[in-house]
């Protein structure tokens, strides 16, 4: 509208077809992480997408986008996790073959974390996002991020030894 | 890749985790049918909203059951049904728009009043291709032949109305009036708009465009309403506006019937209650976190309990507030049932009306508050939606 030398601000819908493209498969896979379903995964990862057209509204800076959408796919699949532990989750088959070979399945040795360690895991490292960034999504301090990681990978490391010495 | 005793390097554990990631095969799922079912996830929610609104004003006043019959058309789309009747289906009009979306009410009343007075909106199907605006009107209860209701707004060119509500004492009306694809196509918001009953003196009293599900608290002397998913309250005027401070985003809201609480549908991922003290400004978890989703909460008429859906067994549940008691008030079992939605309860205490999903269509449904056998109302291949006493 008006001279032809505004910025156009993409629609709503607009800009979250973008976000579509650019993050689904990526966000899918980070919760295949968290859940080691992909169908779980998908379902968590639409909601997520609902949740953000719904609240849209409320959110003022468009680079918040991608950091609302870990947060919400986070919060969603700690759910669904106990859900799988419980026993309950017939649906999808789980991608993770525990016990299966000797072969190291870093997924089945994450899957045997606490969900927080888990979850602080896949986004420094899976996400690639810098402590700060972890620490706001997941509303914790910076330093309870480090030391989470921190710990998480000592502990992934001795599940690590552990698989291997059981399947010896 | 891993060293006995000194962890895991950084890097190797980043490269393998995302090596490890990447082999997993995630389905391609393009933007365009994807956004179809996120717009059906979206309305499901709005859904809801609109029933908890029902359930609140019909707490106070109620006569006979309204029932959504989607197969009827603009001012036809309402028909009230006593409780018991079977099969309310419509029987003449043919609908207005040859396409309509199964599954999406296409009126929506939202307040059964003493003499069966009805608020709607009407004519317009929100999302259908043709159409562009909602009108609502109101009028008597007798909408077989539908001659008392009047339009009390009517929308502009490319605007919509919707979720109106009307005040305790029957003077007023508040609704939501925004852009139709807004109000079509998401979320049901705009902004707020305040008239007397039969639709004079219209006042728009909101601005930020992302309004929506007003509801009138017991006494009429207050509306809460949500904007973007934050709690907001306002005078009966529309004056003193301000946001209640809870801190989770919210769905849907219900008042209590002493008007001291609400009871909310809140987080984003898994949906869950909180009941909010209005007085002391702090709520509480009705429901715990966990892997279910609790939707849609009414309140029994006396305040006591509150009834609402699970997911997972996706039948309703009924508890009293200090959750001491929870009983399974329906059983859904699949194939033939799927999901129990929508709950009403009835004035008088002794019913609850809710959605029952048979094989996939859409069924008003009773059952004794206190537990029995489920009836359904009605039956057919049509959609039947919102339920309210």
């Amino acid at each position: 509208m008006g001279s032809g030398y505004e910025v156009q601000v993409p629609s709503r819908d607009e800009a979250i077809a973008l976000l579509w493209h650019q993050h689904y498969s990526g966000l899918v896979r980070l919760a295949v992480g968290l859940t080691g379903d992909v169908g779980a995964a998908e379902e968590i990862v639409q909601d997520a997408f609902a949740a953000l057209i719904r609240r849209w509204g409320s959110i003022r800076d468009p680079s918040a986008t991608h950091a609302y959408l870990l947060r919400v796919v986070i919060n969603g699949a700690r759910g669904r996790w106990r859900r799988r532990w419980r026993g309950q989750d017939s649906a999808h088959e789980s991608v993770i073959e525990v016990d299966v070979d000797a072969r190291l399945d870093v997924l089945a040795a994450m899957a045997r974390l606490p969900y927080g360690k888990r979850a602080c895991l896949l986004l420094r490292f899976y996400a690639d996002l810098s402590q700060a960034q972890v620490a706001e999504i997941l509303g914790v301090s910076v330093g309870t991020v480090k030391s989470q990681t921190a710990k998480g990978l000592r502990e992934l490391a001795a599940v690590l030894d552990d698989s291997r010495i059981e399947t010896r | 890749m891993s060293a006995k005793g000194t962890g895991l390097s950084e890097e190797d554990f980043a490269r393998t985790l995302q090596a490890r990631l990447n082999e997993v095969d995630v389905p391609v799922r393009p933007w365009a049918p994807a956004r179809q079912d996120l717009r059906r996830r979206l309305r499901r929610r709005r859904t809801r909203s609109a029933v908890t609104a029902a359930a609140v004003t019909a707490a106070a006043v109620a006569a006979a059951l309204a029932l959504v019959l989607p197969g009827q058309a603009g001012r036809h789309g309402a028909a009230v049904l006593p409780p018991g009747a079977g099969g309310g289906h419509s029987n003449s009009s043919a609908p207005l728009l040859g396409k309509v979306s199964p599954g999406t009410p296409r009126v929506t009343p939202v307040m059964a009043g003493q003499s069966g007075f009805l608020v709607f909106v009407t004519g317009r199907h929100l999302l259908g291709p043709l159409l562009s605006s909602t009108d609502i009107g109101g009028g008597s209860s007798d909408w077989s032949t539908s001659r008392n209701d009047a339009v009390l707004a009517a929308s502009a060119k490319g605007d919509a109305l919707w979720s109106p509500a009307v005040n305790p004492r029957r003077t007023m009306v508040v609704y939501v009036q925004g852009s139709a694809a807004q109000i079509g196509e998401f979320s049901g918001e705009g902004n707020l708009v305040i008239s007397a009953i039969n639709g004079s003196k219209p006042r728009v009293v909101t601005s930020a465009g992302t309004d929506t599900d007003p509801q009138w608290s017991p006494n009429g002397k207050q509306i809460a309403f949500l904007r973007s998913g934050v709690i907001w309250l306002m005078s009966a005027s529309g004056s003193h506006q301000h946001p209640l401070g809870f801190g989770p985003a919210a769905h849907t809201l219900a008042w209590s019937p002493d008007g001291r609480e609400l009871a909310v549908g809140s987080g984003d991922s898994p949906e869950r209650i909180a009941i909010i003290n209005l007085a002391h400004r702090s709520f509480w978890w009705f429901t715990p976190a966990g892997r279910t989703e609790q939707y849609g909460p009414a309140w029994s008429p006396n305040g006591k309990e509150l009834v609402y859906g699970q997911t997972g067994p996706n039948s309703l549940f009924v508890s009293n507030l200090n959750r001491t008691h929870v009983r399974r008030l329906t059983t859904c079992r699949p194939p033939r049932c799927t999901q129990d939605v929508e709950p009403v309860w009835s004035p008088d205490g002794t019913q609850v009306a809710f959605v029952r999903s048979v094989y996939g269509v859409q069924q008003i449904a009773v059952v004794p508050a206190g537990g029995g056998k489920v009836r359904l109302l009605t039956a057919g291949p049509d959609q039947h939606n919102l339920p309210s006493w």
